[in-house]
Protein backbone atom coordinates (compact mmCIF):
# COMPACT_ATOMS: atom_id res chain seq x y z
CA UNK A 1 0.00 0.00 0.00
CA UNK A 2 2.50 2.31 0.99
CA UNK A 3 4.95 1.64 -1.97
CA UNK A 4 2.17 2.26 -4.54
CA UNK A 5 1.57 5.63 -2.91
CA UNK A 6 5.02 6.23 -2.79
CA UNK A 7 5.61 4.93 -6.21
CA UNK A 8 2.98 7.50 -7.83
CA UNK A 9 5.12 10.15 -5.88
CA UNK A 10 7.81 9.14 -7.57
CA UNK A 11 9.80 7.82 -4.56
CA UNK A 12 9.66 4.45 -5.46
CA UNK A 13 13.65 3.52 -5.61
CA UNK A 14 13.41 4.62 -1.53
CA UNK A 15 13.70 2.47 1.53
CA UNK A 16 12.47 2.99 4.48
CA UNK A 17 15.25 4.52 6.02
CA UNK A 18 15.68 6.81 3.65
CA UNK A 19 12.00 7.81 4.04
CA UNK A 20 12.89 7.94 8.14
CA UNK A 21 15.82 10.02 7.10
CA UNK A 22 14.03 12.72 5.48
CA UNK A 23 10.84 12.75 7.93
CA UNK A 24 14.28 13.80 10.68
CA UNK A 25 15.26 16.34 8.18
CA UNK A 26 11.62 17.98 7.83
CA UNK A 27 11.02 17.55 11.55
CA UNK A 28 15.07 19.67 12.23
CA UNK A 29 13.68 22.30 9.38
CA UNK A 30 10.52 23.09 11.68
CA UNK A 31 11.93 22.55 15.27
CA UNK A 32 15.00 24.95 13.68
CA UNK A 33 12.89 27.78 12.46
CA UNK A 34 10.90 27.65 15.82
CA UNK A 35 14.04 27.83 17.63
CA UNK A 36 15.26 31.16 15.84
CA UNK A 37 11.61 32.53 16.54
CA UNK A 38 11.87 31.82 20.03
CA UNK A 39 15.59 33.21 20.75
CA UNK A 40 14.07 35.98 19.13
CA UNK A 41 11.85 36.75 20.96
CA UNK A 42 13.96 35.98 24.19
CA UNK A 43 16.41 38.37 23.08
CA UNK A 44 14.41 41.42 21.87
CA UNK A 45 11.96 41.30 24.55
CA UNK A 46 9.15 41.84 22.90
CA UNK A 47 6.39 38.89 22.42
CA UNK A 48 6.44 39.57 18.10
CA UNK A 49 9.68 40.55 17.66
CA UNK A 50 8.86 40.72 13.56
CA UNK A 51 5.99 42.22 11.89
CA UNK A 52 4.33 42.59 8.63
CA UNK A 53 2.99 45.99 7.70
CA UNK A 54 -0.97 45.43 6.75
CA UNK A 55 -2.20 48.91 6.52
CA UNK A 56 -0.86 52.19 5.24
CA UNK A 57 -1.54 54.55 8.14
CA UNK A 58 2.60 54.88 8.32
CA UNK A 59 3.22 55.52 4.90
CA UNK A 60 5.44 56.98 3.36
CA UNK A 61 7.49 55.60 5.80
CA UNK A 62 6.35 52.01 5.87
CA UNK A 63 4.06 50.69 3.32
CA UNK A 64 1.90 47.16 3.42
CA UNK A 65 3.84 44.49 2.95
CA UNK A 66 7.06 45.73 4.91
CA UNK A 67 8.57 43.76 7.71
CA UNK A 68 9.47 45.53 10.60
CA UNK A 69 11.67 44.36 13.25
CA UNK A 70 10.72 45.48 16.98
CA UNK A 71 12.64 45.55 20.23
CA UNK A 72 10.85 45.85 23.77
CA UNK A 73 14.32 47.17 25.19
CA UNK A 74 14.80 48.34 28.89
CA UNK A 75 14.32 52.47 28.55
CA UNK A 76 10.78 53.91 28.73
CA UNK A 77 8.87 54.95 25.70
CA UNK A 78 8.98 58.62 24.70
CA UNK A 79 7.28 60.81 22.31
CA UNK A 80 8.39 60.22 18.04
CA UNK A 81 8.99 56.87 18.92
CA UNK A 82 7.28 54.34 16.26
CA UNK A 83 5.44 51.42 18.47
CA UNK A 84 3.43 48.27 18.18
CA UNK A 85 0.58 48.15 19.96
CA UNK A 86 -2.60 46.24 20.57
CA UNK A 87 -6.01 47.24 21.67
CA UNK A 88 -7.92 45.28 24.39
CA UNK A 89 -10.23 42.88 22.94
CA UNK A 90 -8.54 43.12 19.21
CA UNK A 91 -6.21 40.55 17.41
CA UNK A 92 -4.62 43.24 15.22
CA UNK A 93 -1.76 45.23 16.23
CA UNK A 94 -1.38 48.49 15.21
CA UNK A 95 1.90 50.01 14.14
CA UNK A 96 2.00 53.82 15.13
CA UNK A 97 4.46 57.02 16.55
CA UNK A 98 3.67 58.21 20.05
CA UNK A 99 3.10 61.70 20.67
CA UNK A 100 2.23 61.94 24.07
CA UNK A 101 3.63 61.21 26.96
CA UNK A 102 2.82 61.39 30.21
CA UNK A 103 4.40 59.65 33.12
CA UNK A 104 4.41 59.59 36.73
CA UNK A 105 7.43 59.02 37.66
CA UNK A 106 10.43 58.60 34.99
CA UNK A 107 10.77 55.37 33.74
CA UNK A 108 8.12 53.48 35.62
CA UNK A 109 7.48 50.40 34.95
CA UNK A 110 3.98 50.62 36.50
CA UNK A 111 1.35 50.17 33.73
CA UNK A 112 -1.29 52.36 34.16
CA UNK A 113 1.20 55.12 35.51
CA UNK A 114 2.35 56.04 31.82
CA UNK A 115 -0.32 57.34 29.40
CA UNK A 116 0.95 57.56 26.04
CA UNK A 117 -0.75 58.80 22.88
CA UNK A 118 -0.18 57.42 19.39
CA UNK A 119 -0.61 58.66 15.93
CA UNK A 120 -0.24 57.45 12.17
CA UNK A 121 2.05 59.59 9.90
CA UNK A 122 -0.67 59.18 7.31
CA UNK A 123 -3.64 59.87 9.39
CA UNK A 124 -4.92 63.40 10.24
CA UNK A 125 -5.97 62.59 13.29
CA UNK A 126 -4.79 61.18 16.56
CA UNK A 127 -5.67 57.01 17.65
CA UNK A 128 -8.43 58.28 20.18
CA UNK A 129 -10.82 56.98 17.46
CA UNK A 130 -9.53 53.68 17.01
CA UNK A 131 -9.19 53.31 20.77
CA UNK A 132 -12.14 51.53 22.45
CA UNK A 133 -15.01 53.61 23.16
CA UNK A 134 -13.93 56.20 26.02
CA UNK A 135 -10.18 54.75 26.10
CA UNK A 136 -8.13 58.13 25.54
CA UNK A 137 -5.01 56.16 26.57
CA UNK A 138 -2.46 53.18 25.85
CA UNK A 139 -0.94 52.27 29.06
CA UNK A 140 2.11 50.56 29.22
CA UNK A 141 0.80 46.80 28.87
CA UNK A 142 -0.86 47.66 25.60
CA UNK A 143 2.51 48.14 24.03
CA UNK A 144 4.28 45.44 22.18
CA UNK A 145 7.81 46.81 21.64
CA UNK A 146 9.21 49.81 19.49
CA UNK A 147 10.37 49.19 15.66
CA UNK A 148 13.89 49.01 15.40
CA UNK A 149 14.44 48.01 11.76
CA UNK A 150 13.30 47.84 7.84
CA UNK A 151 13.40 45.23 5.39
CA UNK A 152 10.79 46.37 2.03
CA UNK A 153 8.66 44.21 0.45
CA UNK A 154 9.44 40.53 2.07
CA UNK A 155 6.00 40.77 3.79
CA UNK A 156 4.12 40.89 0.35
CA UNK A 157 4.27 36.65 0.48
CA UNK A 158 2.67 37.14 4.14
CA UNK A 159 -0.47 39.71 2.82
CA UNK A 160 -1.37 36.79 -0.31
CA UNK A 161 -0.76 33.68 1.65
CA UNK A 162 -3.29 35.99 4.19
CA UNK A 163 -5.87 36.70 1.51
CA UNK A 164 -5.50 33.74 -0.41
CA UNK A 165 -5.37 30.83 1.73
CA UNK A 166 -4.70 27.97 -0.77
CA UNK A 167 -1.70 29.97 -2.06
CA UNK A 168 -0.10 28.91 1.70
CA UNK A 169 -1.35 24.96 1.10
CA UNK A 170 -0.08 25.07 -2.16
CA UNK A 171 3.44 26.66 -1.20
CA UNK A 172 3.74 24.41 2.05
CA UNK A 173 2.92 21.51 0.15
CA UNK A 174 5.26 21.81 -2.57
CA UNK A 175 8.11 22.65 -0.01
CA UNK A 176 7.25 19.42 1.90
CA UNK A 177 7.76 17.49 -1.39
CA UNK A 178 11.00 19.17 -2.11
CA UNK A 179 12.20 18.41 1.13
CA UNK A 180 11.31 14.78 0.96
CA UNK A 181 11.73 13.93 -2.13
CA UNK A 182 15.57 15.54 -1.93
CA UNK A 183 18.48 13.03 -2.02
CA UNK A 184 20.92 14.02 0.28
CA UNK B 1 13.23 22.31 -11.50
CA UNK B 2 16.45 21.61 -9.21
CA UNK B 3 18.62 24.43 -11.61
CA UNK B 4 15.81 26.81 -10.92
CA UNK B 5 15.95 26.19 -7.13
CA UNK B 6 19.61 26.20 -6.95
CA UNK B 7 19.46 30.06 -9.42
CA UNK B 8 16.58 31.47 -6.91
CA UNK B 9 18.62 29.96 -4.01
CA UNK B 10 21.93 32.00 -5.52
CA UNK B 11 19.62 35.23 -6.27
CA UNK B 12 18.04 35.57 -3.31
CA UNK B 13 21.71 34.87 -1.23
CA UNK B 14 23.03 37.79 -3.29
CA UNK B 15 19.93 40.24 -2.61
CA UNK B 16 20.23 39.17 1.33
CA UNK B 17 24.22 40.26 0.60
CA UNK B 18 23.43 43.62 -0.60
CA UNK B 19 20.46 44.54 1.47
CA UNK B 20 22.83 43.51 4.68
CA UNK B 21 25.71 45.10 3.42
CA UNK B 22 24.17 48.37 2.36
CA UNK B 23 22.42 48.56 5.80
CA UNK B 24 26.30 48.37 7.10
CA UNK B 25 27.48 51.63 5.23
CA UNK B 26 24.53 53.43 7.23
CA UNK B 27 27.15 53.62 9.94
CA UNK B 28 29.91 55.22 8.23
CA UNK B 29 27.63 58.37 7.98
CA UNK B 30 27.77 60.36 10.97
CA UNK B 31 24.53 63.16 10.56
CA UNK B 32 25.60 66.68 11.58
CA UNK B 33 22.35 68.85 11.37
CA UNK B 34 22.29 72.59 12.42
CA UNK B 35 19.31 73.34 14.30
CA UNK B 36 18.43 76.58 15.97
CA UNK B 37 14.93 76.74 17.00
CA UNK B 38 12.93 79.44 19.38
CA UNK B 39 9.90 80.60 20.75
CA UNK B 40 8.78 83.64 19.06
CA UNK B 41 5.26 84.33 20.63
CA UNK B 42 3.32 82.56 23.42
CA UNK B 43 0.21 83.08 22.21
CA UNK B 44 -1.88 81.28 24.71
CA UNK B 45 -2.89 79.28 27.69
CA UNK B 46 -6.53 77.96 28.25
CA UNK B 47 -8.05 75.49 30.93
CA UNK B 48 -9.84 72.96 28.39
CA UNK B 49 -11.86 69.95 29.38
CA UNK B 50 -9.85 68.84 32.58
CA UNK B 51 -6.55 69.98 31.20
CA UNK B 52 -4.22 73.46 30.55
CA UNK B 53 -3.65 74.08 26.95
CA UNK B 54 -1.06 76.10 25.60
CA UNK B 55 0.24 76.94 22.61
CA UNK B 56 2.67 79.32 20.77
CA UNK B 57 4.45 80.08 17.63
CA UNK B 58 7.96 79.12 17.09
CA UNK B 59 10.73 80.00 14.64
CA UNK B 60 13.01 77.17 13.34
CA UNK B 61 15.90 77.56 11.24
CA UNK B 62 17.92 73.99 10.12
CA UNK B 63 19.75 71.95 7.74
CA UNK B 64 19.07 68.66 7.41
CA UNK B 65 21.02 68.09 4.45
CA UNK B 66 23.52 65.86 6.07
CA UNK B 67 20.30 63.52 6.92
CA UNK B 68 20.04 62.35 3.69
CA UNK B 69 22.69 59.75 1.96
CA UNK B 70 22.16 56.43 -0.63
CA UNK B 71 19.89 54.58 2.16
CA UNK B 72 18.36 57.02 3.08
CA UNK B 73 14.32 56.98 2.25
CA UNK B 74 12.55 59.62 4.71
CA UNK B 75 13.35 61.67 7.44
CA UNK B 76 10.96 62.26 10.06
CA UNK B 77 11.58 65.57 12.02
CA UNK B 78 9.21 66.71 14.62
CA UNK B 79 9.68 69.18 17.63
CA UNK B 80 8.56 68.28 21.35
CA UNK B 81 7.47 70.03 24.36
CA UNK B 82 9.05 68.30 27.32
CA UNK B 83 8.06 69.51 31.03
CA UNK B 84 7.79 68.43 34.79
CA UNK B 85 5.34 68.78 37.02
CA UNK B 86 4.00 68.07 40.49
CA UNK B 87 1.86 65.24 38.90
CA UNK B 88 4.17 64.02 36.37
CA UNK B 89 7.69 63.58 36.52
CA UNK B 90 7.71 62.92 32.69
CA UNK B 91 5.41 65.01 30.08
CA UNK B 92 6.10 65.00 26.58
CA UNK B 93 3.77 66.57 23.55
CA UNK B 94 4.70 66.62 19.61
CA UNK B 95 4.16 69.72 18.56
CA UNK B 96 5.30 69.89 15.52
CA UNK B 97 6.16 67.24 12.52
CA UNK B 98 7.17 67.12 8.82
CA UNK B 99 8.48 64.41 6.96
CA UNK B 100 11.37 65.30 4.03
CA UNK B 101 11.95 62.70 1.83
CA UNK B 102 14.07 64.48 -0.59
CA UNK B 103 17.88 66.59 0.44
CA UNK B 104 16.32 69.68 -1.28
CA UNK B 105 13.57 70.34 0.84
CA UNK B 106 16.06 69.69 4.10
CA UNK B 107 16.76 73.04 4.49
CA UNK B 108 13.89 74.66 6.78
CA UNK B 109 13.70 77.93 7.49
CA UNK B 110 9.76 78.83 8.85
CA UNK B 111 7.84 80.36 11.54
CA UNK B 112 5.80 77.39 13.07
CA UNK B 113 2.44 77.07 14.61
CA UNK B 114 1.58 73.97 16.06
CA UNK B 115 -0.03 71.52 13.88
CA UNK B 116 -3.56 69.50 13.89
CA UNK B 117 -3.72 67.52 16.12
CA UNK B 118 -0.88 67.94 17.88
CA UNK B 119 -1.52 70.17 20.70
CA UNK B 120 0.13 70.60 24.12
CA UNK B 121 -1.78 70.02 27.39
CA UNK B 122 -1.36 68.75 30.96
CA UNK B 123 -3.85 66.54 32.55
CA UNK B 124 -2.03 68.27 36.26
CA UNK B 125 -2.88 71.71 35.00
CA UNK B 126 0.02 72.75 36.30
CA UNK B 127 1.58 74.75 33.20
CA UNK B 128 1.50 78.00 35.00
CA UNK B 129 5.14 79.42 35.53
CA UNK B 130 6.51 75.82 34.39
CA UNK B 131 9.49 75.53 33.12
CA UNK B 132 9.90 73.23 29.56
CA UNK B 133 12.62 71.99 27.07
CA UNK B 134 11.30 72.47 23.11
CA UNK B 135 13.38 69.07 21.22
CA UNK B 136 14.11 69.02 17.75
CA UNK B 137 13.96 65.42 17.02
CA UNK B 138 14.83 63.69 13.91
CA UNK B 139 14.24 59.66 12.76
CA UNK B 140 15.59 58.55 9.58
CA UNK B 141 14.03 55.33 7.60
CA UNK B 142 16.62 53.64 5.65
CA UNK B 143 15.10 51.70 2.40
CA UNK B 144 16.93 49.05 4.49
CA UNK B 145 18.15 48.41 7.38
CA UNK B 146 18.24 50.29 11.02
CA UNK B 147 16.14 53.39 11.87
CA UNK B 148 18.19 56.09 13.35
CA UNK B 149 17.37 58.65 15.46
CA UNK B 150 18.85 61.89 17.57
CA UNK B 151 18.06 65.64 18.85
CA UNK B 152 18.82 68.58 19.80
CA UNK B 153 17.63 70.03 23.12
CA UNK B 154 16.36 73.77 23.29
CA UNK B 155 16.22 74.11 27.49
CA UNK B 156 15.04 77.16 30.02
CA UNK B 157 11.65 77.86 28.32
CA UNK B 158 8.90 78.95 30.64
CA UNK B 159 5.23 79.29 30.33
CA UNK B 160 3.35 82.07 31.51
CA UNK B 161 1.50 82.53 34.93
CA UNK B 162 -1.98 83.36 33.61
CA UNK B 163 -4.85 82.33 31.65
CA UNK B 164 -4.62 84.70 28.38
CA UNK B 165 -5.44 84.49 24.33
CA UNK B 166 -3.46 86.68 22.27
CA UNK B 167 -3.77 84.41 19.36
CA UNK B 168 -6.71 82.06 18.22
CA UNK B 169 -5.85 78.29 18.16
CA UNK B 170 -3.92 77.22 15.10
CA UNK B 171 -6.57 76.16 12.42
CA UNK B 172 -7.72 72.36 12.03
CA UNK B 173 -9.42 71.75 15.26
Amino acid sequence: MLKSILGGLGLGDMNLRQLLTQGVNLGLIVTTALMIWKGLVLFTGSESPVVVVLSGSMEPAFYRGDILFLNMGKKPFRAGEVVVFNINGRDIPIVHRIIKVHEKDAGTTNSKDVLILTKGDNNWGDDRALYNTGQRWLNLNHLMGRVVGYLPYIGQATIIMNDYPYVKYLLIGILGIFVITSKE
Amino acid sequence: MYRLNALFTVASTALAVICAAAALTDWTFTPDPSVDLKVKSYDGLQREAGEHRAWMTMQLKTDLGSLFHWNTKQAFVYITAEFETPRNKVNQAVVWSRIVQHQKDAKINETLRFGYPYQLTDPGLSLHNTTFNLTFDWETVPLVGAMRRDKRVFSGMKFPGEYFRTRSIPKGW
